[in-house]
């Protein structure tokens, strides 16, 4: 069942909202995971931020971003994280957000 | 244009990504779906207590914990509530804790819009079928089900005119609700039959559907609600599970039922009802631990017992005609079956009779429902009853003769392996048979 032209337009609505969003939900992830490992956080609050924004990356079309969320998200399932690797990883998906190409 | 039966959908998003919830319900509530957000379990359960939803999606992972254990309480709230869940893992282990916990649908993340609105909307034509089905089998059921229940039909009859309220008592199952919406009907009040299980509701949920509230009386409360008290005037109030009220809720209700009046939470003005109250329990509800006194003599003013089906074999033929008619007008009830079914001791009594005749009749290729289409695999194990086909009116030599006959047929008219069979002598069986044509003589 095909989405009807108005249903297309309120997707394409919030698209656009999350497109305006997607900055500060990354900084929120990069913050998060500064603040596991420098031991003011919990590496699962980060963990779910990731989890959470590669899901809905994924299926909101920004799939550009979806597989370097994807591998922070794994980076950070483990109790004892790489953080360098964390933290490059999130610094990876940022770029991308800002340069696509 | 006919209405999509996605327009009379409600749906509940229970997904902790803000983004992706608001997108979901955009989407959604273009097609015409009512839909509201929980983002986290604890939130979903409110919802779920205080208003209805055709379906609830819901993510397998939130903050205060995982989709199945909330499945699980959920439907202790609603059991028609159907599930959906999502996961971005495509696990088979989390497939099968969804559906063991009662979900319908288990959709992988990332999520296709096309492919949910599809899932939905077969899941609403489901819903739609099953409740006119059940429905159409609530009304049709034959609460007394058998002439000798004439008795009882007629005392219930009599109940069904008077104005007073009405305390039913039986077994899980047993169609006390059956039996409410029939003394509702018989009494030809004019205002509707509404019905509240009062299980598992806490005080506040309780009382906030039995009174209703005013928009603001508590966090959520968006807009007024009119209860149950309100709905019900001109007509009946049935509560189920009665025994399952709370103790604070107890004095609430008993100022309501006595004085015919009371006020919605978070409201001043005095509203008055003159509905019916018919309460129903399989606790004794005359047990002060379960009811208050005062109360359970506000409300008992008719008792009715309604005998376990095991107790009232005789009653089983007609029940399960009135309801295979319901369920598939035209069906032939064959007598083997009949036979089958009168064996067992259905200790979950008329719904559990139900159930199978439901997924008996689904089945069924013919017009004819026979043994062999009798779906008792989930009938509880050991519930054949020894001499059960045999009705509780009969008297100890008829079973006696009924039975002795039957053995000879079965042996093909062989007295001495029949006698054998017995356990008695050839000479004690011919004066058996002797002895039954005798009393059989006029």
């Amino acid at each position: 069942m095909k989405l009807s032209a108005d249903q297309e337009r309120a997707l394409e609505g919030a698209r656009a909202m999350f497109r305006e969003r997607l900055g500060d939900r990354l900084e929120d992830v990069k913050a998060a995971v500064d603040r596991a490992a420098g031991g003011d956080g919990e590496r699962y609050d980060a963990y779910r931020l990731a989890h959470s924004l590669a899901g809905t990356t994924a299926t909101l079309g920004f799939t550009h971003l979806t597989p370097a969320l994807r591998i922070l998200e794994e980076t950070l399932e483990v109790e004892t994280p790489d953080w360098l690797e964390a933290r490059a990883c999130i610094d990876r998906v940022i770029a991308l957000h800002r340069d696509p190409s | 244009m006919a209405k999509s039966p996605l327009e009379s959908m409600s749906l509940l998003v229970v997904e902790d990504d803000s983004d992706l919830a608001l997108s979901i319900a955009a989407v959604m509530a273009t097609a015409g779906i009512k839909v509201e957000i929980a983002s986290t379990f604890a939130a979903a359960e409110s919802w779920v207590g205080r208003s209805k939803f055709d379906v609830a999606l819901v993510d397998w992972f939130l903050p205060d914990g995982e989709a199945p254990e909330f499945i699980r309480r959920a439907r202790l709230k609603d059991e028609t509530l159907q599930f959906v869940v999502m996961t971005s893992q495509n696990s088979v282990d989390r497939a099968v804790d969804a559906i063991k916990a009662g979900a319908e649908q288990f959709l992988i993340k990332p999520l296709d819009f096309e492919a949910l609105q599809i899932v939905l909307q077969r899941m609403v034509e489901k819903s739609n079928e099953s409740r006119s089905a059940a429905a159409a089998v609530e009304e049709d059921i034959d609460p007394f089900g058998s002439q000798v229940a004439d008795i009882e039909r007629s005392r219930c009859a009599q109940i069904a005119a008077q104005s007073g309220n009405v305390i039913i008592s039986g077994e899980t199952g047993s169609g006390k609700g059956v039996l409410a919406r029939w003394i509702h009907v018989e009494s030809g009040r004019r205002g509707p039959f509404v019905s509240l299980n009062c299980a598992g509701l806490n005080p506040e949920l309780l009382e906030s559907e039995l009174f209703g509230h005013e928009r603001g009386a508590f966090t959520g409360a968006n807009q007024r609600k009119q209860g149950l008290f309100e709905l019900a005037r001109g007509g009946t109030l049935f509560l189920d599970e009665l025994g399952e009220l709370p103790r604070v809720s107890q004095a609430k209700i008993l100022k309501a039922v006595e004085e015919g009046r009371f006020r919605r939470l978070g409201g001043t003005q005095e509203i008055t009802t003159d509905a019916r109250l018919i309460g129903a329990s399989h606790a004794d509800l005359s047990d002060p631990e379960v009811l208050r006194p005062d109360l359970f003599y506000r409300l008992a003013t008719y008792r009715v017992t309604i005998r376990p089906l095991r107790e009232r074999r005789e009653a089983i033929d007609a029940i399960t005609r009135s309801i295979v008619r319901a369920l598939r007008p035209g069906t032939q009830i064959a007598p083997d079956a009949m036979a089958a079914l009168r064996t067992h001791r259905w200790p979950g009594n008329i719904r559990e009779l139900r159930n199978v005749l439901e997924r008996s009749v689904s089945l069924l290729r013919g017009n004819q429902l026979t043994r062999d289409d009798l779906d008792m695999l989930n009938v509880s194990s050991g519930s054949v009853e020894p001499g059960a086909e045999f009705g509780l009116e009969l008297t100890l030599a008829e079973v006696e003769a009924a039975h002795v006959a039957r053995v000879l047929r079965h042996h093909g008219g062989n007295m001495s392996q029949a006698a054998k069979s017995l356990g008695i002598s050839r000479t004690t069986l011919y004066k058996k048979l002797a002895q039954h044509d005798s009393a059989n003589t006029p």
